[in-house]
């Protein structure tokens, strides 16, 4: 099998590229700068194939797709941190509703067409009341970020309807692991609590302490996408836990991991909050994906939360001076 | 004196609100491409009473530039790549425009004057495969062409901006809204020019394709009362713009003929070229929420829209053949 990863750089693309060099597929990628940009990759490089790629060409898109005989093409890329759009709507926007269409348009024209997995996110239901959300969830982004991946779903829906096209939208709810970057609440969390145990630092400011999200694991999450495209029937699937912890249940448990009590070290700065905008509950109901693709979350909260701050404690205990 | 800016001003829409709007003694200005392709007919009648302004949606420094030169306090976004079949060949291009396009004319209106009120253009074709009949303004949207995701887009993208920045921005969901001044690519004025081209003796058929789906067709000097009235609220919100009856094709075809005196058994031809790809099926509108807060009721039935659009084609046919010159 040859499969094509846009932003094979990025938390999603490592694991998956991963995923997929462990089940024997050629594997090629796109990132944004260089391969070595993105220490993640730095075990598979020599075993992927990283191709040249403007994400925004249809035809460059079938073009390569029809030089790689691609039979999956996973469409990942996207700045996936939610303040990042406020500063930039219009260029992320455009950069990602070009691409999507793009990636649907080239898979599409390539001979034989392209399995295609596209990520949409939980963002599009930050407005939403109805707790946990499906599926069929009447989707109400409250950010650009929402908005353009809400259009990606939609865009999906329309080929696969259009076209009869395999194409799948995951809505994909938050997903973490240790290389999630640090400026995500979790890894920003997971990471304090061990610098502070180390003595290296001693005290955390954080947001809205009482946003609830449904948290899993990143590996966990691209063995859906995989999924979705082996299905006989291209569809939209929830990929979620369907469990929800706040803010504070996650301070709690990564400070525990190492031994210390949250409170002592989290001090509240309203500021740093994403105010109005900031979804109070997202919460996925994941039973389309169990039953029809047969997918569970494997790592569940504290086991990952314990899982990044190991890592947080290994990466920030390394000493290069030391043999 | 008020002054309001319409992109789109030479469509269908913008040149009805265009009247609306002097009819109210506003300043009128209508935001056009450079080198543009655009055709200035609908606003013929217009053109020294309304001011044109350089600016392209695809370009942020001239909406920017267009804003502070005209200093409005409204901005109606009508301007879109609009007819869907065109969508499905320039998808891209399509969301650069109808979708980016609004989030450039949104971030252009924060920097430039928040308090200017902005109504953004948006369709039934969100709706596409619908989910519930009627839709109203919590239907969810399953849109089925890549012109239907753009204004879905166009729509989230207002409410974040109303809500995120506080701004008046409010998104009107329109149902189809029709009128002499239609493009002749929409399958009502396609009807209705057939209809007069073969009662002028122009043309002996009329191909069409599926006759049977269900549209809420209105009339376009209607809806844009809605689109006035919405900026003039105390508070923004989004408002479905229906007549609430849905009639299939066959019946716009059946009453066209019939204003001409022709029988359309003699002159319809079904070809499948024109069946539409990923037809939209079951669009009806539910107003009532503009009837109780905007006041807002369609004063043309169906039966007048058809018959109005007919009489049109056929004096204009009518005039171009006594002065030589082809329709």
């Amino acid at each position: 099998m040859r499969a094509l990863v846009t932003g094979i750089g990025g938390q999603d693309g490592s694991y998956l590229a991963e995923l997929l060099l462990e089940g024997g597929y050629d594997v090629a990628g796109t990132v944004l700068g260089a391969p070595e940009d993105y220490p993640a990759l730095e075990p598979l490089r020599d075993r992927i194939r990283f191709v040249e790629l403007d994400l925004t060409d249809a035809d460059a898109v079938a073009a390569v797709a029809a030089e790689l005989e691609l039979d999956e093409l996973y469409h990942l890329a996207a700045v996936s941190f939610v303040p990042a759009w406020w500063e930039d709507p219009v260029g992320l926007t455009r950069a990602t509703t070009a691409a999507t269409v793009s990636v649907l348009e080239g898979g599409r024209r390539a001979r034989p067409p392209a399995r295609q997995f596209h990520a949409s996110s939980s963002e599009i239901f930050a407005g939403v009341d109805e707790e946990p959300q499906r599926e069929t969830t009447r989707p109400v982004p409250l950010t650009p970020y929402g908005a353009a991946k809400a259009f990606s779903l939609h865009a999906v829906q329309s080929y696969r309807r259009q076209y009869g096209v395999h194409a799948s939208a995951g809505i994909l709810f938050n997903h973490e692991s240790p290389r999630r970057p640090p400026h995500f609440v979790t890894r920003k969390i997971t990471r304090a609590a061990a610098a502070i145990s180390l003595g290296l630092e001693d005290h955390l400011e954080l947001g809205n302490l009482d946003s609830r999200r449904d948290w899993g694991f990143a590996g966990d999450y691209v063995r859906a996408m995989q999924l979705m495209l082996r299905a006989d029937e291209a569809d939209d699937y929830v990929v979620a836990t369907g469990e929800a912890h706040t803010v504070r249940e996650l301070a709690e448990s990564a400070f525990g991991a190492v031994g210390l009590d949250w409170r002592d070290h989290v001090r509240h700065d309203e500021s740093l909050g994403r105010g109005p905008t900031d979804a109070p509950a997202l919460v996925g109901d994941p039973a389309r994906a169990r039953e029809r693709l047969g997918w569970r979350p494997q790592v569940g909260f504290d086991e990952l939360v314990s899982m990044m701050v190991q890592a947080d404690l290994t990466l920030l205990s390394y000493d290069p001076a030391r043999p | 004196m008020k002054r309001a800016l319409i992109t789109g001003i030479t469509g269908q829409d913008g040149s009805y609100l265009a009247e609306l709007l002097l009819e109210k003694d506003y300043e009128v200005f209508g935001m056009v491409r450079r080198a543009s392709t655009e055709t200035f007919e609908r606003i013929e009648h217009l053109v020294d009473r309304v001011s044109l302004a350089q600016g392209d949606l695809l370009d942020p420094a001239s909406l920017l530039a267009v804003l502070e030169e005209t200093q409005p306090q409204e901005v109606y976004n009508l301007a879109a790549q609009s007819f869907v079949p065109t969508s499905w060949n320039q998808p891209v291009l399509t969301a650069e425009y109808t979708a980016v396009g609004v989030t450039r004319l949104l971030e252009a209106v924060r920097r430039v004057d928040p308090q200017i009120r902005f109504y953004q253009a948006s369709s039934s074709e969100m709706f596409g495969k619908v989910r519930e009949v009627p839709q109203n303004e919590l239907t969810p949207f399953y849109p089925r062409s890549p012109y239907g995701v753009a204004k879905a887009y166009g729509h989230f993208i207002t409410v974040n901006y109303r809500e995120s920045y506080d701004l008046f921005a409010v998104s009107g969901i329109l149902f189809n809204h029709e009128s002499p001044r239609r493009g002749l690519e929409f399958v009502t004025r396609k009807i209705s020019d057939g209809v007069a081209r073969i009662k002028l003796g122009l043309e002996s058929e009329l191909r069409l394709g599926d006759l049977e789906p269900r549209r809420d067709w209105g009339y376009a000097g209607d809806y844009v009362r809605a689109m006035w009235s919405m900026l003039q609220q105390d508070e923004p919100s989004d408002y479905v713009v229906a007549t609430g009856e849905a009639h299939p094709i066959r019946e716009f075809v059946d009453l066209a003929f019939a204003r001409a005196g022709l029988d359309p058994g003699d002159h319809v031809r079904v070809d499948e070229r024109f069946l539409r790809p990923a037809e939209v099926d079951h669009l009806v509108g539910d107003a009532s929420k503009a009837r109780a807060e905007l006041g807002w009721e369609p004063e043309v039935t169906f039966r007048e829209l058809v018959e109005l659009m007919v009489d049109a084609d056929v004096e204009r046919l009518a005039r171009s053949a006594a002065t030589g010159i082809a329709g």
